[in-house]
């Protein structure tokens, strides 16, 4: 267990240097610049402005220092917002997006597992199709859809719950509710298909055999097992958040890392696209890597080593 | 242990009756019920699959929609006829269901037709350039389409090659390219999407590309997997005992037991891939204009959501509908290529 | 002996998307207290989906028992409600399943499987439940039990693993032990091991056993009574010794022919049962062996025999014993294993006469 987890670390700290240096060396092929669009500049002043950024450097040197620097925790400055850090912007915005993140990861899971073992439990009976229906509904419906339509209707036409910014707890309800739909859905079909595969098992004929209620089989034989191959979808619920932040934040107009990603991407930001898509790929790699580690708590079978 | 009914002793029947019949070694190996082959198994199952069939005819009609679309209304895509501007829906015979011209300006419902003088009716209304949305909507979901099926194909062609390759060749040549692909799994893709599309010119192509750059990596896992758990089973050992080439072994024995998986695959693809194109024009990074696609006319349509909701119900209800008909469509293909599974 | 368990005219029927399959078709036999009677049959032939139904785990939908009692203790178990079956299940009735590599839990310590019964039917808890539990360890044969306790069943071999199973039966000394095919999946040497096991463990509980299989050779080694079983059906029950020395059914003589023996002579190929069994989507009108059946007759085809008696023990259902039928001589191997074994029977005595009945 312990060779197997150094070994993931590495892997994620190579992944995370490759995409360095991939992102590093995309941004330079980028077209336009990020002082075009500022005033009409004269070709002197922007070559001083490419001077203060060290853009005139050769290209190695300026990889070097950019990595350099990243392996310290510095992203640079960015070339917009006063030449502000970029991990003081990332801190700044960071709050939002990981408290919008947690309650929505949180309550599609719960969501989600409720969802379905119900369905499974019920096979093929009218709460089994009705909680299926939901869940296909929740993977097919796009977040910025069910956002829009959210914010439309609940926000605006009954004006039940604030339209957007980022305040007070109310004001985190919508965006959350349209950010957990997908997660809510993946996990409840998920789940559903390892609650019907545990079904018929062996050991829960057994656990029948034994005379147990259906209460402790279903807990204690069934869930248990169901749930321990669903930690492994955690890792692409969480890429699919960062995605849906993305568009959530812009439609709710959240103060998140999402948004700001977006707005660099729009004014070529350089400095900040690269510090978000790093700061996103660590979760991500991380979320990965944690995924790994907690399938191996759970497990007995990987826990203790042994035979699968 | 004698039982009730074991007192028939007595009971007499025509002795005809006790006459030996002549044995048929063959009669007992006559198998009861015609059998039928993979995809004819395949297909009764998919049939009995309400859902699926209704995804299917839903699909077809909107692919159908999409390309004649435009004829039907008579109206050019992207002809713009500022006058006659956001005009909403409106549909002789069906003003009952909402197709009535009206929209609510303020307090008041207001026939947008009769204030613009506008004396044609537009089935789903005009944008707000007073290009006729019908055609916009079909000609969208037409590109949409045509992304999501090339973006998938191009994921097959590239994943089964990969995988094929890696499952098929093992050894070293299999444990270099899998770790190249668990290393592209470590980035998340939307990133790498979105950096892609910043660089390359935006267009139909360049969405297309970027999607496919770590699109194939799923469907490669999949090929993977089932060529390495058919590689070692009996009937592919057999063939190979009795002399196959390889170029018979993967085209007669492995690609067809893997097709399933395949098909499969690419319809859950399809709507991913739709889905993708429509989130890259939300945020605006997806086709330039005037050039629709389902996710640009949601997009200008939510800019104008407080007065004209139509114009993004309308584009928003077909996305979903193509979404949710691809994803049923896959779930019963799942089901009826692969009874083990059905749930 | 007393009769402990009497199931009468059992019906199963699972309903599939193809169509109704009768997989069980009205079977009836008694079990008596201490003894052990094994179900022999080919696979598909209802057996294991009868000891099921006996426990009522026949998973419905899409299975169901349509007909027939099981009586036990004086109550019919077909129209218990769940809750009152839970409380026979485990307790007066046990199970034993065929692969030992998946009747465990594979995320439980192998205590709290054990425990688990002990806590539901007899309310043990804490110590009491893990004194029970090394009991019952000692009881099949675990050694150094107390380090079983908190191990998961990956740690354990396949052989270990199905002693853990019949200590999880046995848990609170049921009454009727029911063993699904529990050697199979086991390598021959830890399959006499499991079943010297067995045999023990009935000598010193006295808990009846019924005895799951499609391999004579364990049948011959366990059991009191055996119940042939076909497409459905029991077509021959009967003392072991009066199964395997005077066997009257067709298909028990196939049975018995098809099975190896030491002295065979190995330039001859062994014989065979030809064809397959029946589709129990459409079962068939008549015996329904008939079509395998080289010594079948007109009347085989038209209307299911009823059970002959032979003696108080032995009884086969196959018109061959009906007063009007010919005289049909055995297989070879069949007369060989009565004239050898046991010459003296009636049935030995009538091989001789040239007269069956």
């Amino acid at each position: 267990m312990g060779r197997y987890l150094a070994q993931r670390l590495v892997y994620g700290v190579l992944t995370f240097l490759l995409i360095a240096s991939f992102t590093f060396f995309l941004m330079d092929l980028l077209p336009g610049s990020p002082f075009q669009n500022q005033e009409k500049l004269s070709p002197e002043q922007l070559d001083i402005l490419r001077d203060k950024y060290n853009l005139n450097d050769p290209l190695p040197q300026r990889y070097a220092a950019y990595m350099v620097n990243l392996v310290q925790g510095d992203l640079g400055v960015s070339f917009k917002y006063d030449s502000r850090p970029v991990t003081d912007l990332i801190m700044e915005r960071i709050g939002p997006s990981a408290q919008l993140g947690v309650q929505a990861l949180v309550l599609g899971v719960l969501l989600g597992l409720v969802l379905g073992v119900v369905a499974a439990l019920r096979h093929n009976t009218a709460v089994d199709y009705g909680a299926m229906f939901i869940s296909v509904l929740g993977i097919s419906v796009p977040s910025f859809v069910f956002a829009s339509l959210l914010q439309y209707y609940i926000g605006v036409k009954w004006g039940v719950l604030p339209v957007a910014f980022w305040e007070s707890p109310a004001h985190t309800i919508l965006p959350t509710v349209s950010l957990s739909l997908g997660v809510t859905a993946s996990i409840a079909r998920f789940v559903r298909t390892e609650m019907l595969e545990v079904t018929g098992q062996d050991y829960v004929t057994l656990a029948k055999a034994k005379g147990l209620d259906g209460q402790s089989i279903t807990w204690k034989h069934m869930v248990r097992n169901a749930l321990i191959p669903a930690i492994t979808i955690l890792g692409p619920m969480t890429a699919a958040l960062i995605t849906g932040t993305f568009v959530i934040e812009k439609i709710f107009a959240v103060p998140g890392l999402g948004e700001l990603f977006v707005s660099s991407i729009t004014q070529n930001d350089y400095t900040v696209i690269m510090g978000t898509t790093l700061f996103f790929s660590a979760v991500f790699i991380f979320m990965i890597l944690l995924v790994d580690i907690l399938y191996g708590v759970v497990d007995p079978r990987i826990r203790l080593g042994g035979s699968k | 242990m004698a039982e009730q009914n074991s007192n028939a002793k007595a009971e007499q029947f025509d002795s005809s009756l006790f006459q030996p019949v002549e044995f048929n070694e063959q009669a007992g190996e006559r198998i009861a019920g015609k059998s039928l082959n993979f995809w004819q198994d395949a297909w009764t199952r998919l049939r009995k699959n309400k859902a699926a069939i209704l995804s299917l005819v839903i699909i077809v009609i909107i692919a159908l929609l999409s390309l004649f679309g435009p004829m039907l209304s008579g109206r050019d895509a992207y002809t713009q006829t500022i006058t006659q501007a956001k005009l909403p829906p409106k549909i002789t015979g069906l003003e009952w269901a909402g197709f009535d011209g009206m929209a609510t300006l303020g307090e008041k419902p207001i026939d947008f037709y009769e204030t613009k003088q506008v004396k044609d009716t537009f089935w789903f209304g005009t944008d707000h350039l007073g290009r006729d949305l019908w055609s916009r909507i079909w000609e969208g979901t037409r590109i949409s389409l045509f992304i999501g099926l090339v973006a998938a194909i191009i994921d097959v062609l590239v994943g089964v090659t990969y995988g094929g390759i890696s499952a098929y060749y093992g050894g070293r040549v299999d444990n270099i390219m899998q770790r190249i692909a668990e290393i592209l799994t470590g980035i998340p893709n939307l990133i790498l999407i979105i950096l892609f599309i910043l660089i390359l010119e935006p267009g139909i192509t360049t969405i297309i590309l970027a999607m496919t750059i770590t699109g194939w990596i799923g469907m490669s896992r999949l090929v993977r997997g089932q060529i390495l758990k058919l590689k070692n089973q009996e009937f592919v050992l057999a063939a190979r005992t009795l002399g196959a080439s390889s170029a018979r072994l993967v085209f007669k024995h492995l690609i067809p037991n893997t097709l399933g998986t395949i098909i499969i695959s690419l319809m859950f693809t399809i709507p991913g891939a739709i889905f993708f194109e429509a989130f890259l024009s939300f945020i605006g990074l997806g086709l330039a204009p005037p050039q629709p696609s389902l996710g640009t006319l949601i997009n200008e349509g939510y800019k104008e959501l407080k007065t004209f909701p139509y114009l993004l119900v309308i584009p928003s209800t077909i996305l979903v509908l193509v979404m949710i008909s691809f994803n049923m469509l896959a779930d019963g293909l799942r089901d009826a290529f692969d009874p083990r599974l059905r749930r | 002996m007393e009769t402990i368990l009497s199931v009468r005219d059992l019906t199963v029927a699972f309903h599939t998307y193809a169509g109704t399959v009768q997989a069980v078709r009205g079977v009836s036999f008694d079990l008596k207290k201490g003894e052990t009677l094994a179900i022999v049959g080919e696979s598909g032939s209802g057996k294991s989906v009868t000891s099921k139904a006996i426990m009522r785990l026949i998973p419905n939908p899409p299975g169901e028992i349509t007909k027939g009692e099981i009586m036990f203790e004086g109550r019919d178990l077909v129209k218990l409600s769940d809750k009152e079956m839970q409380k026979v299940r485990g307790r007066d009735i046990a199970m034993i399943f065929q692969d030992p590599m998946t009747s465990l839990n594979p995320t439980m310590t192998i205590f709290k499987q054990i425990a688990e019964g002990l806590k539901r039917h007899q309310g043990l808890t804490g110590d009491a439940a893990k004194k029970r539990t090394l009991e019952l360890l000692t009881l099949v044969g675990i050694p150094n039990p107390e380090a079983r306790l908190k191990q998961y069943p990956h740690q354990l071999s396949g052989g270990m693993r199905q002693r853990i199973v019949i200590a999880i039966a046995l848990a609170c000394n049921p009454k009727v032990l029911i063993a699904d095919e529990p050697t199979t999946a086991l390598d021959v040497t830890i399959q006499a091991q499991i079943l010297e096991l067995l045999k023990d463990i009935q000598q010193k509980t006295g808990t009846a056993i019924i005895f799951i299989t499609h391999d004579l050779g364990v049948v011959a080694n366990m059991a009191d009574r055996v119940a042939v079983m076909y497409a459905g059906k029991l077509i021959e029950k009967g003392t072991v010794d009066e199964i395997f020395y005077e066997p009257r059914h067709p298909y028990t003589w196939g049975l018995l022919g098809s099975m190896p023996r030491p002295s065979d002579d190995r330039s001859q190929d062994l014989p065979a049962i030809p064809g397959t069994p029946p589709n129990l989507l459409h079962p068939p009108v008549g015996d329904a062996f008939a079509p395998r059946n080289q010594y079948a007759m007109k009347i085989d085809f038209e209307k299911e025999p009823p059970f002959f008696p032979i003696t108080d023990t032995h009884e086969a259902a196959t018109w061959l014993l009906h007063p009007q039928a010919p005289y049909v001589e055995p297989p070879a191997a069949i007369r060989d294993l009565a004239l050898k074994y046991r010459p003296d029977s009636t049935f030995a005595k009538s091989l001789l006469k040239g007269g069956l009945k």
